[in-house]
């Protein structure tokens, strides 16, 4: 891993199209500010993390077990046309 | 809205020019599923990035959840709701606002609490070209566990 240190204000490039500024430092928090292009996406690690875990659990939901926790949505949606909040 | 996805795919599509191919599934038992509505997904799915291609399988047991089926691998399947079933004014912003060609769905969890719906990261179809993508909505207004099943209310 590189390791840099910046003060508040300074910018790490990557590459020719991204650009890490440090915004600012206040206890213990960093605010970073992130130029990318559209095509690369940019998130948190953990929501990252978190929806790679919830990908792999829906692997394991199988359409019995589903049935059963899914009951309001069912009906929900065979009521669809008579109901006044449909979603559709 | 709602279109194009949920009448597009799946096992009883009648034969016509397009290939037909067998897929025995852990799930679903064998099944038929015609070439031209297998969607590609050139990134694959977070944390599933070999798996390519995907068709949407229905099962009456769990309508209207539908399945996004590997066809790489048949003995993976996720299970999958329109968003508008639980936030009538979901929005996935404006690259995707065309929603003739977009169809989002969410990607469904069972956990202690029951079902949950991964609103943040929900996969795009683009019914026109038959791709996919799983995208992630970076604002803070949609969780990754939207309750269902009770109420349509809470929101984390």
């Amino acid at each position: 891993m590189l390791v840099l240190s910046r003060k508040v204000g300074e910018v790490i490039t990557i590459g020719n199209a991204i650009k890490i500024t440090i915004l600012s430092y206040d206890r213990g928090i960093v605010r970073v500010g992130i130029e990318a292009p559209k095509d690369i996406p940019v998130h948190r690690k953990e929501v990252y993390d978190r929806i790679i875990e919830l990908n792999r659990q829906a692997t394991n939901v199988t359409p019995d077990a589903l049935r059963n926790a899914i009951g309001c949505l069912q009906q929900s949606a065979s009521k669809l046309p008579s109901t006044e909040s449909t979603p559709l | 809205m709602e279109t194009a996805t949920m009448s597009s795919p799946t096992m009883a599509a009648s034969p016509s020019a397009s290939s037909i191919r067998k897929l025995t599934t852990s799930q679903f038992g064998e099944i038929l599923i015609e070439e031209r509505h297998i969607f590609r997904f050139p990134d694959g799915l977070l944390g599933f990035e070999e798996l390519r291609h995907f068709i949407i399988v229905r099962d009456e047991r769990t309508e209207p959840v539908r399945w996004l089926l590997s066809v790489e691998h048949p003995e993976l399947s996720f299970p999958v709701v329109s968003p508008y079933f639980l936030q009538p004014d979901y929005t996935i912003g404006k690259d995707y606002s065309d929603l003739q060609r977009f169809t989002p769905l969410v990607i469904l969890t069972l956990g202690a609490e029951g079902a949950t719906a991964n609103m943040k990261a929900p996969v795009i179809l683009d019914v026109q070209q038959q791709l996919g993508q799983q995208i992630i909505i970076t604002s803070d207004k949609y969780s990754t566990a939207h309750p269902i099943g009770v109420q349509q209310t809470s929101q984390r």
